[in-house]
């Protein structure tokens, strides 16, 4: 591995190793973190001085990551991306595909860019909670689920990972971002209740915007291409279809309604059979809508509070 | 290089809204207003006819569809609205329509890359079934469009509407009637964005159907927009945009290119 430059590689691993007994004692009888120690100070982190870190890049390696690889996630320079990395390559049920180890650096990169573009929210703690989690059922499917959080302009990802995160301390199975065989993108499956959450995010002060993104769910209920209707079926008729609109801004006035009021405007959409018809059905297929809004979850059940 | 169709995607809440809405003002509960509002909005549905069939988008296709007798259109279909309207006491747009595409595979390939209504009639309320001859309510166009697959839906409209008499109980500012154009795929932007990792700058070329479709699309917005402002005097407005997408329609090279600006030559389509 030193056969260019030996001499200055050793050195630097001389100077990190200096004084940092930790690193020595790691380093005894290990060859292998000696070369995971070479990665990741190509990658120039400081995390190579870090003998947990690099114990999970030689994990890692074993599993078949690339050098090239290890060093992208490496570079990341944040100790998450690499257990996020080594939580994903560790799952056995389902197990990963070679196809996902052979992005692992990639994923982690676009968990990194999510956390970046929402500073204020802990993206890489959960992601990194959510992988470990042997509830979390689709890990094939969280590159594309994270791509989409990182172009998408409204946090609504947060939304689904927060509803996966809930989903999971209740001791469910949970996919998230699942894709279906017809492409249709399903927020987060409940897969032992067999419940289909979808998730909408309201970060505008309109009161519009509820009513709009209420009748999306129903759209996505309702319509075929969003939704295959067997599959719709199969959830409507088992855990349900359920609903789950959160406002982040306090200027929306739903903000700060109470469960009545919030009720009311449920209601009303649902009972307005003049609107966008195929939408209110879709709606009416809900088994219940939840709606998050500062502190508040209020959950209305069709057949009590709407129907 | 062309964008393949199987390259276009789609996502489950719009990209683009534009709102066509009648200003809550009109909306006082005077009798003759009412009146008078009702009478325009069947009215409109004329107008609406014509403009979508000229520009094939957003049609209204009477279901079940047998090419058999020739019926008028817009006088059915203001008949089956206003029976609409009238029995449920309502200020409605598109009240019996439903804005997808029927999973009967007869109508999805007739007029690719719109979404057609499909004038659910109710037996029950009309009594009987309408009948038409498709090839006549809708002009043949000079252009093949791209076949568009079923599963790139992309274009839907959103009727809104309210019975007359919640007009007096609900809060004015939470009252919509009227309709809005919704669009859900890339197809029609000049980039794609999906197989970029979202990266809109950067996307794939997307020129060749964007300039042989969206041009369509801008024409029908700006008619239905005159119609609306200046006929109506109504209220639009842009409620959602993506990138390169204005009041008027969607930018190809950073203009607003019209379907006349395509057939007489003025924009040729990049090969």
């Amino acid at each position: 591995m030193f056969d260019n430059g030996g001499i200055t590689r050793i050195k630097a691993l001389f100077d990190d190793l200096d004084g940092n007994e930790e690193l020595i004692g790691a380093f005894k009888g290990n060859a292998g973190l000696v070369e995971a120690w070479d990665i990741l100070d190509n990658a120039g982190t400081v995390l190579a001085k870090n003998p947990d870190a690099l114990q999970k890049i030689h994990f890692l390696k074993d599993r078949g990551l690339t050098e090239f690889q290890l060093e992208a996630i490496g570079s990341i320079d944040d100790i998450r991306a690499i257990e996020i990395a080594e939580n994903i390559a560790k799952r056995n049920t389902p197990s990963v595909s070679p196809a996902v180890l052979s992005e692992l650096d990639v994923i982690v990169e676009f968990a990194k860019e999510v956390e970046l573009k929402f500073n204020d929210l802990d993206v890489m703690d959960d992601l990194k909670n959510l992988t470990f989690d042997p509830n979390y059922k689709n890990p094939n499917d969280l590159k594309d689920w994270l791509k989409g959080a990182k172009g998408n302009d409204s946090p609504t990802f947060r939304l689904e990972l927060d509803e996966a995160m809930f989903g999971l301390s209740d001791g469910e199975t949970i996919s998230l971002g699942k894709i279906n065989q017809y492409n249709n993108e399903l927020d987060v499956v409940g897969e032992s209740g067999q419940w289909l959450k979808e998730c909408k995010m309201i970060n505008s002060s309109n009161s519009n915007k509820f009513k709009d993104r209420l009748k999306a769910i129903g759209e996505k209920f309702n319509d075929n291409a969003k939704l295959n209707l067997g599959d719709r079926d199969f959830y409507r008729f088992n855990g349900g279809l359920k609903g789950v609109l959160k406002i982040d801004n306090p200027s929306n006035p739903v903000y700060t309604e109470t469960f009545a009021q919030v009720k009311a405007r449920i209601v009303n959409i649902i009972d307005n059979q003049d609107s966008a018809p195929h939408i209110i059905q879709g709606l009416k297929y809900t088994k219940e809508i939840t709606v998050i809004a500062g502190p508040n979850r209020f959950h209305f059940v069709n057949g009590i509070h709407y129907q | 290089m062309k964008t393949l169709l199987e390259n276009i995607s789609f996502r489950d809440d719009a990209l683009v809204v534009w709102k066509f809405m009648i200003p809550t003002t009109l909306l006082a509960t005077d009798s003759e207003n009412i009146e008078h509002l009702f009478e325009n909005i069947i009215q409109f549905y004329d107008d609406y006819i014509e403009i979508s069939q000229i520009h094939q988008l957003g049609e209204i296709i009477p279901i079940p569809l047998i090419k058999k007798n020739d019926l008028d259109l817009k006088l059915i279909f203001r008949d089956a609205v206003t029976k609409q309207m009238e029995t449920n006491r309502s200020l409605s747009f598109f009240p019996l329509s439903n804005a997808y595409f029927a999973t009967n595979g007869k109508f999805s390939s007739l007029h690719p890359s719109s979404c057609k209504f499909h004038l659910q009639i109710d037996r029950k309320l009309c009594n009987d079934y309408y009948f038409i001859n498709r090839d006549k309510i809708s002009p043949l166009s000079k252009y093949k469009y791209n076949r568009l697959p079923y599963r790139q839906e992309n274009f839907t409209i959103w009727g809104e509407g309210q019975k007359i008499d919640n007009l007096k109980k609900i809060n004015i500012e939470d009252i919509d009637i009227g309709f809005s154009i919704r669009i859900y795929s890339e197809f029609w932007f000049q980039k794609t964005f999906y197989k970029s990792n979202y990266d809109y700058k950067n996307g794939f070329d997307n020129s060749f159907l964007a300039y042989h479709n969206t041009p369509r699309l801008n024409s029908f917005l700006r008619d239905l927009k005159e119609l609306w402002i200046d006929k109506y005097e109504w209220d639009f407005l842009l409620f959602e945009e993506w990138h390169d997408t204005t009041n008027n329609g969607i930018l190809l090279d950073n203009q607003i290119i019209y379907q006349e600006d395509i057939d007489e030559g003025r924009i040729q389509i990049p090969e």
